[in-house]
């Protein structure tokens, strides 16, 4: 970071060039053409888009090697796949986040880039207002998600079964309805017991 | 000020919208909101499933609205946006943890496979609903006591919204959705429940009356212009209609209460109250969008800005407003214990 040398690296002539000029004889400027107090904190962004793009790739050969495996016939019985997919859940969660952080901390120091730097952009709602309620949403999501999650778990628990009732074709279905055999109280749902 | 020209108009025409943005909020999200609060009240657990399907094909789509309404301050009214927010910062961010709460709390609880598990998120969706709706009053209570602004800025504290007028109208617009709540239960249910909601709607269209004269005579009160807005001649001939419409709505929600006969009329009745105490605030703030100095063509975004949304905005209500109805016309009709499940 220092020395500001870039210490390994593979070199596509000309793509960046393309990618963002639109030309192959277009000037890309560098992080060193642009005084220091204007450069966003390089690590967090090198981190951040690498582990999206990994991430992406990863998934794109979790779908080739899916396609594989049907055409080979093994796609249900592939013991490496299923663990993969697994493995994979979280990714696009991952690397969305990672895409998140990319842009935001990539535009730094501005918030409207070149015009209205990040510090002149604080509104003047007090620090100890900002900081209590970054507290609370920190609390809330583990609550939410803490929730969420084992909601989710007991789901993934119940094995499927042959010959299951799928959601009724007929009557009207909320999108964000869920099958009746996720638990067992859903199924007595609108017929609770009586207190 | 040119009177023909965009920089006058296209600010009335979006206060107008935003001011119909909020209002059919109100209408969409107010009862939802206050049958949460009443939830508690009703210990049957069958009632209280019963009571959450009566909402639970809609009530996600009512928080549209609050967002158009944020995003047209935003965009069309920056100034408004700048210092209404910073000082409300705590009333709205309390307001969204406390609908973050009672949407989550109202997924989850029909999820959980003990009793005790449903009961907490129960009382998650009673308070959640029931601090989102005072909050809503009180953001409303503090906009119209004034907000203290200087070169386009906020200056106050944190808790200038800490006040008896805002906390006042917290508490008038909780009794208000409750009242809601119960109306539309009267309609959409049978049986015990729709008769214990017909008494819950009695009871609470006294506290609401009682709440609409307080805040009437409080209002004016608080400001010169409010005053004049109200007594000057010949405004007095067009805004006087208000209070005694009021007054009438009155007496067809007793007659409907007390026949037992009419299903939804308590709703439209409390709907209209809603309508008349809404048209009676508008009146009192004209031409003000932050009382007691910003007016509307103050906070206004450029002509092209505004023209600009407007475009978007003449495709997009009109087509939220038709999925809106198509909504509630699949789910319509009377729900009881019997009723499909839509979780």
């Amino acid at each position: 970071m220092e020395h500001e040398t870039t210490r390994y690296k593979v070199e596509v002539p000309l793509l960046g060039s393309l990618i963002l000029t639109h030309s192959l004889e277009g000037k890309v400027p560098g992080l060193k053409d642009y005084p220091k107090d204007q450069r966003a904190p390089s690590p967090v962004v090198f981190f951040s888009f690498r582990i999206m793009v990994a991430l992406g790739m990863l998934m794109a050969v979790l779908g080739v090697y899916s396609l594989w495996l049907r055409w080979r016939g093994r796609l249900c019985s592939d013991v490496l796949l299923q663990r993969f997919a697994l493995l994979m859940a979280p990714a696009g969660f991952i690397a969305m986040l990672c895409g998140w952080v990319t842009t935001e901390v990539g535009r730094q120091p501005y918030t409207v880039y070149g015009l209205l730097r990040t510090a002149e952009s604080a509104s003047p709602v007090a620090a100890g207002s900002i900081a209590s309620t970054l507290v609370v949403f920190v609390i809330v999501y583990f609550i939410v998600f803490a929730s969420g999650i084992s909601i989710l778990l007991r789901g993934f628990a119940q094995e499927p079964h042959a010959g299951e009732a799928g959601p009724d074709a007929h009557a009207p279905q909320r999108a964000a309805s869920m099958q009746a055999a996720v638990s067992g109280t859903a199924a007595t749902g609108i017929t609770g017991k009586e207190s | 000020m040119d009177l023909t020209g965009a920089a006058y108009w296209l600010p009335i025409v979006w206060a107008v919208l935003a001011a119909m943005a909020i209002f059919i909020y109100i209408v969409l999200d107010g009862f939802d909101l206050g049958l949460g609060i009443l939830f508690l009240a009703e210990r049957n657990k069958t009632y209280r499933n019963v009571m959450v399907q009566t909402i639970a094909p809609v009530w996600d789509g009512n928080e549209t609205w609050m967002i158009f309404g944020g995003a047209a301050l935003y965009g069309v009214f920056p100034n408004a946006y700048a210092t209404i927010l910073p000082a409300l910062y705590l009333p709205v961010l309390i307001m969204l943890f406390a609908l973050i709460m009672r949407g989550v709390a109202f997924e989850f609880r029909s999820r959980m496979h003990t009793e005790a598990m449903r009961d907490v998120w129960d009382i998650g969706f009673c308070g959640g609903s029931l601090v989102a709706a005072i909050m809503q009053g009180v953001i409303l209570g503090t906009l119209v006591s004034g907000i203290a602004v200087e070169n386009n800025a906020f200056v106050g504290g944190s808790f200038d919204w800490l006040a008896p007028f805002p906390l006042f109208c917290g508490l008038a617009v909780a009794v208000g959705y409750t009242l809601l709540g119960a109306t539309w239960l009267v309609w959409r249910t049978e049986s015990t429940l729709q008769d214990t909601m017909r008494r819950w709607s009695g009871l609470l269209s006294l506290a609401m009356l009682g709440m609409i004269a307080a805040v009437s005579l409080w209002t004016p009160a608080l400001h010169v212009t409010y005053m004049q807005n109200w007594t000057d001649w010949p405004r007095i001939l067009f805004v006087a209609p208000v209070p005694v419409a009021v007054l009438v709505l009155a007496l067809v929600m007793v007659r409907a209460l007390r026949g037992g006969v009419s299903r939804r009329i308590p709703f439209f009745c409390a709907l209209g109250w809603f309508f008349l105490s809404f048209s009676g605030l508008g009146i009192s703030i004209w031409p003000y969008i932050v009382p007691p100095g910003m007016t509307i063509w103050q906070a206004s975004a450029p002509p092209s800005s505004q023209a600009f949304l407007l475009v978007g905005a003449a495709v997009l209500i009109p087509l939220i407003l038709s999925y809106t109805a198509f909504a509630y016309h699949v789910f319509r009709g009377p729900v009881n214990e019997h009723s499909e499940s839509y979780h």
